[in-house]
């Protein structure tokens, strides 16, 4: 997987992860027994849905800027400990769920950027890291209030 | 034509109803007599028309404009309607106009942040006067557990308090505790009297602060009620999840007793979900409130949080208050950084932990312990690791805890501006005790509230006015539905279930305690200082306490309370904020009746300007809302010109005549203007700040004439 043909095969590749996660949240979303859980899990579903139409305007032609400004990390997902997916999970479980997925992603990215032989695919990857690190974050932080409680 | 032929009747519509009235009478007066509502400010029968407040206005036919009713005389064929959606939509913008220039507190601030709405200077007041029994009834017609919550509520009615523009907050909390206790050393508890029966039944699961209050009105309103639960004995949290040190359990108890002296049944040991089930319930009982509380201490998910030695927060308060044998060893390390991990390094102290520390990921300002309790912990030894967080958990060869903490620092600024903690690079290192208390708070057990329908968090989705569920005949209150909260709110969450559930019961709407409207100054940061011209400083009585060596041998309270020259001096520092006409108010009524909103239009409101210079009345110039009764009394009745207008439109005042202060009006005129004045601008100095009727209702405010 470390040699990339074109941009294209790149993208192609994020929108199919994309696509991963949007069956994935949705799949959690028709097994959750609580409904408000459910409209989380399908509102995750969308956002990632959200995620793969970006991409698919960037290979139609738009681009993807990755910002300058660093995206802040709480390194929360690194010190929890997993959670295996399964039905009736509770909300902080699901954000545990999702922050390392978007970890997962985020550090696939990067790989993939350091060992492409191509500057443009190279800064695509990264410019793709960038989105699931913002993902991550949201995830965080919204855990980080939970743990605000008390 | 003779005289009758001169005033000859002149027929009319009113809201559809052919009538007959006689020449020259005003649409007012016609509504009137036929027992119709129609709101006034400055009309006044024994006064002529004066059709400035406009909230009188009605619809004439043909007619593209409202038009004032009270200078509107009734022609032949005239079609007037009274009420409609366009009126009340025009009188709710005239009472808003007049909000908009109206400064005044409708409840003192106190009373409006407690979220039992206590009628605090009212109890305060009674204090004051050296009659703790009439400040202990007072204090429960809305909050059951005055003792309880008088040593463990956070108080946020204190953050309100006006005293601070003076020098500190009235120890409101110390008061309520002080008549409660007092009254109990009497031998002679405050028992209410209760509603007659009902024949109604309702089940109330959880004895902790919400289902106590819930229990307490609803029997208070002539319903048998069933306590139920999964503990050997009441008080929920308070009991099991704090301290004695802090609140003694016979204090607790004594509250419990007045409530089951009330004929409130309770049943202990028994599980909802294991030794009855919510279709039970349903079955056997008219209605069901649940006040099962948050009770499932809420996971660290680190590495090797299993071990061992690792005990939660909520689990070691428990233990410790059943007085069941704890492992706890010399080195006790709490993470969390609200009152649960306080209580929890607090008791590892007193059981014998001689190095006792708490872990707090964020800094010191946003711990969520209450700041005493903060500082009592570090009087009596305790040290405060803040900014650092663990990340795994070994149990080391010899038993003991080898904990991976990593320290934090706050990042840069996040959209909402805040600083959340990152960890440091590099920052990880191992600290060696022998048990971890995780005290990061509690989540709702999802398994209690089976059936019903549940928010994300798992806490019952219900209506957070009445308590209603998602379930006929089930409400329910306090952290179950809020998450975990300060016992107040759970209070307060208790009595409207009662009376919401009393409705039901009764076969009316739902709709739960009336909310009246309260116009309020804003926040302390926000208030005119002159509110507190006039006060000398006075400083807050000091609570007594145990030396922090001698509270660590044991469990002994170490807050001893205030003696009765202590609390009649702290209470006649109160202000007694809020307005002396809230029950009687116009504006009030209107505002509560029409929805008004105060701050629907904004510009510079009139300043703070108290004249208290009458000795029996005094006139808050900042609340008048010119309606010129006053004035045209002194005018057109009393033919004196003691009140008069002063300046322009919107820069119009009322003020006594001539420059001269109130104290220059007459005593025999003053009465009549104070009893003349819609709002509560003239009052009289012995009329007491709004206060709660007696039953524990509060008054309705409809729009009586």
């Amino acid at each position: 997987m470390s040699q990339w043909n074109s941009m294209d095969e790149v993208l192609d590749f994020a929108i199919a992860r994309e696509q991963e996660a949007v069956d994935f949240y949705s799949g959690l979303a028709a097994q959750a027994e609580v409904p408000a859980r459910q409209e989380l899990l399908a509102g995750f579903a969308e956002e990632e849905r959200g995620h793969k139409a970006k991409l698919l305007g960037v290979k139609a032609g738009g681009g993807l800027v990755r910002e300058r400004k660093k995206v802040a990390d709480l390194k929360i997902a690194d010190y929890l400990v997993a959670v295996e997916p399964r039905p009736g999970m509770s909300y902080p479980e699901i954000l545990v769920v999702a922050m390392k997925r978007e970890k997962a992603a985020f550090k696939l990215y990067t790989h993939l950027a350091g060992i492409a032989s191509d500057p443009r695919i190279a800064a695509l990857f990264l410019s793709l890291a960038q989105e699931e690190a913002k993902h991550k974050l949201r995830f965080e932080m919204e855990y980080d209030d939970y743990l605000t409680e008390d | 034509m003779n005289e009758e032929t001169k005033v000859a009747n002149i027929r009319f519509t009113l809201d559809g109803q052919e009538l007959e009235v006689a020449r020259g009478t005003t649409i007012l007066e016609a509504a009137r007599a036929q027992g119709i509502f129609i709101p006034t400010f400055c009309h006044n029968q024994e006064l002529k028309p004066f059709a400035s407040c406009f909230v009188c206005v009605v619809e004439i036919a043909g007619r593209p404009n409202l038009v004032p009713s009270c200078s509107t005389a009734v022609t032949a064929g005239m079609a007037v309607t009274t009420d409609s959606e366009r009126i009340r939509r025009a009188r709710r913008t005239c009472v808003e106009l007049l909000l908009s220039d109206h400064e005044g507190d409708c409840l003192g601030p106190c009373m409006a942040t407690c979220p039992a709405g206590i009628d605090i200077p009212g109890f305060i007041k009674h204090l004051a006067e050296g009659d703790d029994r009439a400040a202990l009834e007072l204090i429960k017609v809305t909050m059951p557990l005055p003792a309880i919550l008088g040593r463990v509520c956070t108080r946020p009615c204190e953050g309100e308090c006006r005293r601070q523009l003076v020098e500190e907050s009235i120890s409101i909390c110390h008061l309520h505790r002080f008549a409660a206790d007092q009254v109990a050393a009497t031998g002679r508890e405050y028992i209410p009297t209760a509603a007659p029966a009902t024949g109604k039944r309702v089940a109330v699961v959880g004895a902790g602060p919400a289902g106590l209050s819930a229990a307490y009105y609803l029997r208070l309103l002539g319903h048998a009620c069933t306590v139920f639960d999964m503990q050997e004995k009441a008080g929920g949290m308070t009991r099991y999840g704090i301290p004695s040190y802090r609140l003694p359990r016979d204090v607790i108890q004594r509250e419990v007793d007045v409530i089951e002296r009330l004929g409130v049944e309770f049943r202990y040991n028994t599980c909802l979900g294991k030794d009855f089930s919510l279709d039970d319930l349903c079955r056997d009982y008219d209605a069901v409130f649940l006040g099962l509380g948050a009770q499932l201490a809420k996971p660290m998910r680190i590495k090797g949080e299993q071990s061992a030695g690792v005990l939660s927060g909520i689990g070691f308060l428990g233990a410790a208050s059943r007085n069941e044998s704890l492992p706890i060893g010399r080195r006790v390390m709490v993470v969390g950084g609200g009152n649960t991990a306080v209580d929890a390094a607090r008791t590892a102290l007193r059981l014998g932990a001689a190095e006792v520390s708490i872990l707090y990921r964020r800094t010191r300002a946003e711990m969520p312990a209450w700041e005493v309790e903060i500082h009592a912990a570090e009087e009596e030894g305790v040290r405060l690791d803040i900014l650092a967080a663990p990340t795994g958990v070994e149990k080391g060869p010899d038993g003991t805890l080898h904990v991976t903490c990593i320290e934090m620092e706050l990042g840069e600024p996040d959209s909402s501006g805040r600083r959340r903690p990152v960890p440091k690079p590099g920052s990880e290192h191992v600290r060696v005790v022998d048990n971890v208390i995780a005290a990061i708070g509690q989540d709702v057990d999802p398994g209690a509230c089976d059936g019903l329908a549940r928010t994300k968090w798992d806490s019952i989705d219900a209506d957070p006015h009445t308590g209603a569920t998602s379930r006929a005949k089930v409400f329910a209150g306090g952290d179950c539905v809020t998450g975990a909260d300060i016992a107040v709110t759970a209070v307060a969450a208790g009595r409207r279930a009662a009376i919401a559930i009393d409705q039901f019961l009764r076969g009316e709407a739902v709709v739960g305690d009336p909310k009246l409207y309260n116009h309020t100054m804003g926040k302390i940061q926000e208030v005119d200082p002159k509110v507190a011209a006039g006060f000398e400083r006075a400083e807050r009585a000091p609570m007594p306490e145990l030396d922090p060596q001698e509270r660590i041998r044991g469990f002994s309270e170490v807050e001893t309370g205030f003696d009765p020259e202590a609390v009649r001096a702290e209470a006649q520092r109160c202000m007694e904020c809020g307005c002396r006409d809230a029950h009687e108010c116009k504006l009030r009524s209107y505002a509560t009746a029409f929805g008004a909103d105060q701050h629907r239009f904004g510009g510079v409101k009139r300043a703070f300007e108290r004249d208290a210079s009458h000795a029996a009345v005094v006139y808050d110039a900042h609340k008048c809302i010119q309606c010129g009764n006053c004035v045209r009394i002194t005018e057109e009745i009393l033919g004196t010109s003691a009140m008069g207008f002063t300046g322009r439109g919107i820069t119009a005042r009322v003020k006594p005549a001539m420059g001269r202060p109130l104290g220059a009006v007459d005593d025999r005129q003053i009465d009549r203007l104070v009893e003349n004045c819609p709002v509560g601008a003239l009052t009289r100095k012995d009329d007491r700040v709004a206060t709660l009727e007696p039953d524990f209702k509060r008054p309705q405010f409809s729009c009586p004439e």
